[in-house]
C-alpha cells in the first residue's frame, strides 16, 4: 500500500466513530464490532476531523507532548494511520 | 469468570414481507399483538448500555415494519450504543432513510438474496430485488456505514464473482457472503441449499483473489457452511459470553435459535432486569464455562476456542442439547453430518426441480410451492 502523504486530510470512514461514554473511552466503534485502542490512537483519531492535514496533526501532537521527539511522533502517526486506512477505518489518505 | 455483553440483537418484530426459504427466525413466531412497545425497548437499550453493551443490531423480521423504528434508532443512539439496522430494504425510501440517519443510525446492512432478479425473488418468495438495487444506489450517496449481505447456497454460489462485482460497484464498504446456517426454516430446505464440496472449493479461490484485489476498498467477510468444517464454529463466541438477543415479545436468549432447546423458560424484560438475566438467570448460566461439557469436549484442547460448538445445532441434529456439535470430526454423532454431506455431493450441484418449502406468516403454515424454474 502507498505511503501516507503529509498534506492529505484524514477522517473516520462512514460507520466508524469513537465511543462516547466513559466505558467506551478507548473504543473505536466499527460496523462489525469495536476496536480497542492502545497508546496514542485515540488522540490521533480525535484529530482526524476532515479539516486537519496529517502534517497539522503531527504539529499539534508535538505541542501536546513536548517531551517526545518530533520525528518519532510523525512516524507513530503515519504508522497508525496506515494501519487504520488499510483496515478501512480512516479515509482521505 | 464474569462476562460483559458486547452486542444486543433486538428482534423488534417477526413481521416480514419476505419469505426466504432459509429464514433464520424460529418456526413459532411472535405475533404483532405481543410485540414490546416503544417504551420497553427504550428501557432495554438504556439497561444494555449501562451493562457495557457497545452495539445494537435492530433486526427482525423486517425492523422497518415497526412504525416507531426512527424512535428506536434515536433511543439506541441516545443510550450510547452503536446502532445498526439489518434490513431487507422493504419499507425504506429516501425520506425514511434520511430520518433514520438524522436519528443517529450508524450503519445499515442491506440483504440480498442473489444478483439475478428472477432467482433473488424466487429465494425470497417476494419481488423485492429491484427495490433493493435502487436503495443501494441511494444509500451510497449518504455518509453512513454500508454493508451488503448476500446469502449463498447451492443454487447461487456459482454467481459469487457477479456478487462481488455488484457489491464493488454499489459503493458498499463491506460485503458479507453468508452461507446459510441450518436452523429455523433453513433446516427444512437443507438438502436443496447445502453447497457441494466442489462449489465451496471454487468459492474460496474466488474469494481469496477478490480480497487481494479489493484490499482497502471493500472488505469481504465470509461465513463457511459449518457442515464442511473440521471443527465446530465458536457459536456466539460462547453461550452467554458476548451476546444477548431479545425477541419481539421481550424474551431474552443467548442466540437466535435457542428457542428450539426444549424445557427452557426464557426470562422476559417485562419482568426482570437485564443485568439479572445476563448474570444470574439459569438460561444464561446453562452452558457457560465447561461444567456441562461431555467428552470428547471436556478434555479437548480446542474447548476454549470453540466451546463445544453450537448447542442448538447439537439439539436439532442429535436430540441432545448437551452433545458435542455433530459437525465436529471428533463428535460421536459426526456420522449424521457426514451422511447429509454425502447425499448432497452425490446428487450434485443446482438441482433443477427444487421445490421450496416457503414460510407463510402469520400464522406459520407449511405450503409447498412449485419452483419458478
Amino acid at each position: 500500500m502507498k505511503d501516507i502523504v503529509i498534506a492529505t486530510v484524514p477522517r473516520l470512514a462512514p460507520g466508524c466513530r469513537l465511543g462516547t461514554s466513559d466505558a467506551q473511552k478507548n473504543v473505536l466503534l466499527v460496523p462489525e464490532g469495536a476496536l480497542r485502542m492502545k497508546g496514542p490512537a485515540r488522540v490521533i483519531l480525535e484529530l482526524c476531523d476532515g479539516q486537519r492535514t496529517v502534517g497539522k496533526i503531527v504539529e499539534e501532537l508535538s505541542i501536546l507532548f513536548p517531551a517526545e521527539n518530533a520525528a518519532r511522533i510523525e512516524s507513530d502517526v503515519t504508522d497508525i494511520l496506515t494501519r487504520l486506512r488499510d483496515r478501512g477505518v480512516v479515509e482521505g489518505l | 469468570m464474569t462476562y460483559t455483553p458486547q452486542a444486543l440483537i433486538a428482534e423488534v418484530t417477526h413481521r416480514c414481507p419476505l419469505h426466504c426459504v432459509y429464514c433464520s427466525n424460529p418456526l413459532e413466531m411472535q405475533r404483532r399483538s405481543d410485540e414490546l412497545p416503544t417504551s420497553d425497548w427504550i428501557s432495554v437499550f438504556d439497561q444494555a448500555a449501562q451493562m457495557g453493551v457497545l452495539q445494537l443490531h435492530l433486526t427482525g423480521g423486517e425492523p422497518l415494519a415497526r412504525a416507531d423504528i426512527v424512535d428506536l434508532v434515536r433511543a439506541g443512539r441516545k443510550s450510547g450504543l452503536y446502532v445498526n439496522l439489518i434490513t431487507s430494504g422493504v419499507g425504506l425510501d429516501e425520506a425514511r432513510l434520511d430520518s433514520l440517519i438524522e436519528a443517529g443510525l450508524d450503519h445499515i446492512q442491506l440483504s440480498f438474496q442473489d444478483v439475478e432478479e428472477a432467482e433473488a425473488n424466487e429465494f425470497a418468495g417476494t419481488r423485492a430485488h429491484a427495490l433493493k438495487v435502487r436503495l443501494a444506489a441511494i444509500i451510497r450517496t449518504r455518509r453512513i456505514g454500508f454493508t451488503i449481505n448476500i446469502v449463498v447456497h447451492r443454487r447461487n454460489l456459482h454467481r459469487l464473482e457477479e456478487m462481488i462485482a455488484f457489491a464493488e460497484q454499489s459503493g458498499a464498504q463491506r460485503l458479507e457472503i453468508a452461507n446459510v446456517q441450518y436452523y429455523g426454516w433453513a433446516l427444512r430446505n437443507r438438502d436443496a441449499l447445502l453447497p457441494t464440496r466442489d462449489q465451496l472449493r471454487r468459492c474460496v479461490e474466488t474469494l481469496e483473489a477478490a480480497r487481494e484485489r479489493l484490499k482497502g476498498r471493500l472488505r469481504i467477510e465470509f461465513v463457511l457452511p459449518d457442515y464442511y468444517a473440521k471443527y465446530p464454529k465458536p457459536c456466539m463466541n460462547g453461550w452467554g459470553r458476548q451476546l444477548m438477543l431479545i425477541d419481539p415479545a421481550g424474551r431474552v436468549m443467548p442466540c437466535h435459535a435457542a428457542g428450539v432447546i426444549p424445557g427452557i423458560e426464557f426470562p422476559n424484560v417485562r419482568e426482570k432486569p437485564m443485568r439479572w438475566i445476563w448474570e444470574d438467570s439459569p438460561v444464561f448460566k446453562r452452558f457457560r464455562g465447561e461444567d456441562w461439557m461431555p467428552e470428547p469436549c471436556r478434555t479437548c484442547d480446542r474447548r476454549e476456542r470453540d466451546f463445544g460448538g453450537c448447542r442448538c445445532q447439537a439439539f436439532l441434529l442429535t436430540g441432545d442439547e448437551n452433545a458435542t456439535d455433530p459437525v465436529c470430526i471428533l463428535a460421536p454423532s459426526h456420522n449424521i453430518v457426514e451422511e447429509v454431506v454425502l447425499r448432497v455431493n452425490e446428487s450434485g450441484a443446482a438441482p433443477s426441480d427444487s421445490r421450496w418449502v416457503y414460510r407463510i406468516d402469520p400464522p406459520a403454515r407449511v405450503d409447498v410451492l412449485p419452483s419458478a424454474h
